[in-house]
């Protein structure tokens, strides 16, 4: 006689967890080494152009760079363990603080060009799949090949030159209007945070820029969806209970959004849990150009400067999201389709 | 059905057109005399103990008063929380009396004691300004000898100290006392001021916003009635996008700007590009001590080679061509030693150990595409006299590293010197005495003990004539050494917007002086 399911799952959840960490420690050590082996001294770089020797020396001791390198990891790991991210060289201030600020603003441009590729992508390859061969399937697949094939960066700088220059309520960088209060912080989130407030004044700012950014950062996992749902969907109105249900008389719209959809999401949502992880890392490009303070820019600035600390907290920080959106795919995966349990 | 598929679409539409029309309402207009800049910086920092550059020196002017201040072009030093000061006949005592009025935001007053505490946290903090005093102030030796009068006593005579005075930020101590955690209130006035300035803080979000608001009764009064009620700076990594926004009136001023996008905005919508000249000095610097580049010979040979038109051409002749290691203003050679003479290069490369010509690198940073096209102009010149030039590009902070060996410091780096204070001592002590050889100023390791003594000589003195002569001595030393190329003092990168009539009235071309908004007016 067969495990009970949540005895399954639960058992799951416990093994998945404990490979989140043993991840997050790999990646800790394999970070933490190949930023200290690197030849760089931020050190040297925050203590200015007219530093003397000493004066460098006191500021390598204050920030413990004059440790053997097992005890500077050790130091780290000890105090992140009690909430402490460490401190900046360069910015001289505690990292937390800043990855509290940036990562929510990054986290939500990914969710919002997310949520843009799904509710733009799925009926894209729908529309793509039932009129297949025809105009607005050549349509579709050729705006499916632009938005893999665009750089994003450069379709940043010509969406800003064309429709935030043309455009006065489009504006061309930021994350919030510069005269405006930013909503109260409850997640960090403005979106989210003006609806939980009831600022619907703050929400519709907060939708106003991020539009052009998560517009650009949506194309290609749109592109990969609407080919992925065209793909799936096609396929499935090629089986025999399509077939069937269309004998019966069961209207297309029905056959196609009740019986095709759903079926067709699986692979959709593996596209999704990829796309997160993808974009949350390669957002800094729009980020830049969009003057959008969030990760990205914040993990360069320190990567150029050498700043080992944040770089660190970034990455683990990142590192720590992709797996738990990975896991957050399983579970949907799960309660998507019945014959999938786990063990 | 029909009516059901009604009844469950109405709300989404609804919410829809509400969004609609949310969003297509106009933005906020902002205060009538708030004025924005989109930089390309951050301002990591604003304390006056740590924070050291061009960005965060402009935001210490506003929220600080430092006891003078650079004011005007030519920048001369000017008394500001100083009312007069006197210096004793051996130069070492500087007593300087405070003005009365002078208040902290908070309302007590700028007195001696906060002096002596700004000096001594500065001196203990040891970063940013702090080096411009090494040498020169020793903690312990600034006192107050009454609630207005201070009294420094100096190491040694130093003639420009009223210079660097203007870098010494008065902060109060009360407040910083009272926030002083476990490094000296160095994490508190990251993102916190308190100072007695122009200015006080509004929103600060890091990376992204800084909010100055002007304090109206600012206890020096203001030079016009329509002064910016508050500076908005923007970070914008993008210079696209700094162009965009300059050029839609979207933002006021701009930085970090290339000579194209100058070219091109001049006049457009009203803007200009700052006046100018500056004073930074830019130069490729030669590693003197390892590689090819420690022959002197090679290195004359090396300054004959250079093709200098083309190199002003990087900028689109607004540069001005430099006779030596000084800006124009304050160059004391009127003439260049080196110019191009392909017979001299060639004349002296035979007296080298390279007849035959060599390879080097030249090694620049990402990103800076001035100091790219400086490689390629010189690839081009030395490729005349058989010198083979790699360019390579790295970020600043492994170029930085790479200074502190000589073995790993590269043949040819650019550099351009920024103006902390209008004298020669800025340059010559930073970039040529070998205390500073490693530093990223002096990444050549240059060394030369006669020039040392003669740049010693020459912050002792407070003659002017004397100092001069001093300067011109060691001048002469450091042109026949050739450690550098002197190429050019580089124009202004500051794009300003018509809200600002009246910026190149006020324009002053030393680090922090800028952007000093407390100057300007702000058109309606």
């Amino acid at each position: 006689m067969g495990r009970p399911y949540r005895l399954n799952m639960l058992t799951f959840l416990i093994r998945r967890v404990v490979l989140i960490v043993v991840v997050l420690l790999g990646l800790s050590v394999l970070t933490f080494t190949v930023a200290r082996v690197i030849p760089a001294d931020p050190v040297r770089l925050a203590a200015g152009p007219r530093a003397s020797d000493e004066q460098i020396a006191e500021l390598r001791e204050q920030f413990g760079y004059n440790q053997p390198l097992y005890q500077q990891y050790l130091d780290y790991m000890l105090a992140l363990s009690q909430g402490n991210w460490g401190r900046s060289v360069v910015l001289q201030r505690d990292v937390g603080p800043d990855l509290s600020r940036y990562f929510p603003a990054t986290l939500e441009l990914v969710l919002v060009s997310l949520l843009i590729a799904v509710s733009l992508g799925i009926p894209l390859g729908l529309i793509s799949a039932t009129y297949r061969d025809r105009w607005p399937d050549q349509l579709a697949r050729l705006f499916s090949l632009g938005g893999v094939s665009l750089p994003s960066f450069w379709l940043a700088i010509v969406l800003q030159l064309t429709l935030a220059f043309a455009v006065s309520w489009i504006p061309v960088s930021g994350r919030f209007d510069r005269v405006a209060v930013t909503p109260q912080p409850i997640t960090g989130l403005y979106t989210i945070d003006a609806l939980l407030t009831l600022n619907f004044e703050a929400f519709t700012m907060a939708l106003r820029y991020l539009f052009l950014p998560s517009l650009c950062l949506s194309l290609s996992a749109l592109a990969t969806v609407a080919r992925t749902v065209r793909a799936d969907t096609l396929e499935i109105l090629g089986m025999d209970y399509i077939r069937t249900a269309r004998a019966i008389g069961i209207p297309e719209a029905a056959i196609i959004l009740k019986y095709t959809l759903k079926n067709a999401s699986l692979n959709t949502l593996t596209q999704i849990g990829l796309f997160f992880g993808y974009t949350l890392t390669g957002s800094v490009l729009v980020e830049n150009i969009f003057s959008w303070p969030g990760i990205g820019n914040y993990a360069v600035s320190a990567a150029l400067t050498k700043d080992f600390v944040p770089l660190l907290g970034v990455t683990l920080l990142t590192g720590f999201a992709i797996v738990m959106a990975n896991l957050l795919t399983d579970l949907l995966y799960a309660a998507l389709d019945p014959r999938i349990r786990y063990s | 059905m029909m009516n059901t598929f009604k009844r469950r679409m109405f709300p989404l539409l609804m919410v829809v057109a509400l969004l609609v029309v949310g969003v297509l309402q106009p933005v906020a207009a902002q205060g009538e005399r708030s004025l924005t800049v989109g930089s390309l910086v951050e301002l990591y920092t604003i304390d006056p103990a740590v924070g050291f550059d061009q960005a965060i020196g402009s935001s210490l002017k506003q929220f600080y008063d430092a006891l003078f201040r650079y004011v005007g072009n030519p920048p001369e030093v000017t008394a500001w929380l100083a009312d007069s000061y006197s210096v004793s006949d051996d130069g070492l005592k500087y007593t300087i009396t405070l003005r009365s009025e002078a208040v902290f935001h908070d309302g007590s007053p700028v007195n001696a004691d906060a002096v002596v505490y700004s000096a001594e946290r500065l001196l203990r903090v040891g970063q940013g300004a702090a080096g411009l005093f090494t040498g020169v102030l020793s903690p312990g030796s600034t006192v107050a000898i009454d609630a207005t009068t201070v009294e420094f006593t100096l190491d040694q005579p130093y003639g420009p100290f009223p210079d660097i005075l203007t870098w010494l930020f008065i902060v109060n101590p009360a407040v910083v006392e009272a926030n002083l955690g476990d490094d000296d209130g160095v994490t508190y006035l990251t993102d916190h001021e308190a100072g007695s300035g122009p200015f006080t803080m509004g929103r600060w979000q890091a990376a992204e916003l800084y909010e100055f608001v002007a304090v109206d009764d600012y206890w020096r009064g203001w030079p016009s009635e329509n002064h910016p009620s508050s500076v908005i700076r923007l970070v914008m990594r993008e210079a696209s996008t700094r162009r965009l926004s300059i050029e839609s009136g979207e933002v006021d001023m701009v930085d970090w700007m290339s000579v194209d996008d100058l070219v091109a905005l001049e006049g457009v919508n009203g803007i200009i590009s700052a006046p100018g000249p500056t004073l930074t000095v830019y130069d490729v610097k030669m590693n003197t001590v390892e590689g090819p580049t420690a022959d002197p010979a090679l290195r004359r040979a090396i300054a004959y080679a250079v093709d200098y038109d083309s190199m002003q051409a990087i900028w689109g002749g607004r540069s001005t061509s430099l006779t030596g290691p000084l800006p124009p203003s304050l160059a004391i050679s009127s003439e260049p030693m080196y110019h191009l003479d392909l017979d001299a290069a060639r004349a002296a490369l035979a007296e080298s150990a390279y007849p035959d010509g060599v390879d080097l690198e030249y090694v620049y940073v990402t990103g800076l595409e001035d100091e790219r096209r400086t490689g390629l102009v010189l690839q081009d010149s030395l490729a005349e006299i058989g010198i083979n030039v790699t360019i390579t590009a790295i970020p600043w902070a492994d170029a930085v590293a790479s200074f502190a060996d000589p073995a790993t410091a590269p043949d040819l780096f650019p550099l351009y010197s920024g103006t902390a204070f209008a004298d020669p001592d800025n340059y010559l002590w930073a970039s040529f005495h070998s205390s500073m050889a490693g530093n990223w100023t002096n990444p050549g390791h240059y060394a030369n003990a006669e020039v040392d003594a003669l740049l010693e000589q020459a912050r002792a003195e407070t003659d002017a004539a004397v100092r001069s002569d001093l300067y011109g001595q060691a001048e002469a030393l450091i042109l026949a050494d050739a450690p550098n190329l002197f190429i050019a003092a580089t124009p202004e990168d500051h794009i300003i917007g018509p809200r600002i009539p009246n910026y190149a009235d006020n324009y002053s071309p030393v680090m922090g002086s800028m952007e000093d908004f407390y100057f300007y007016e702000v058109a309606s």
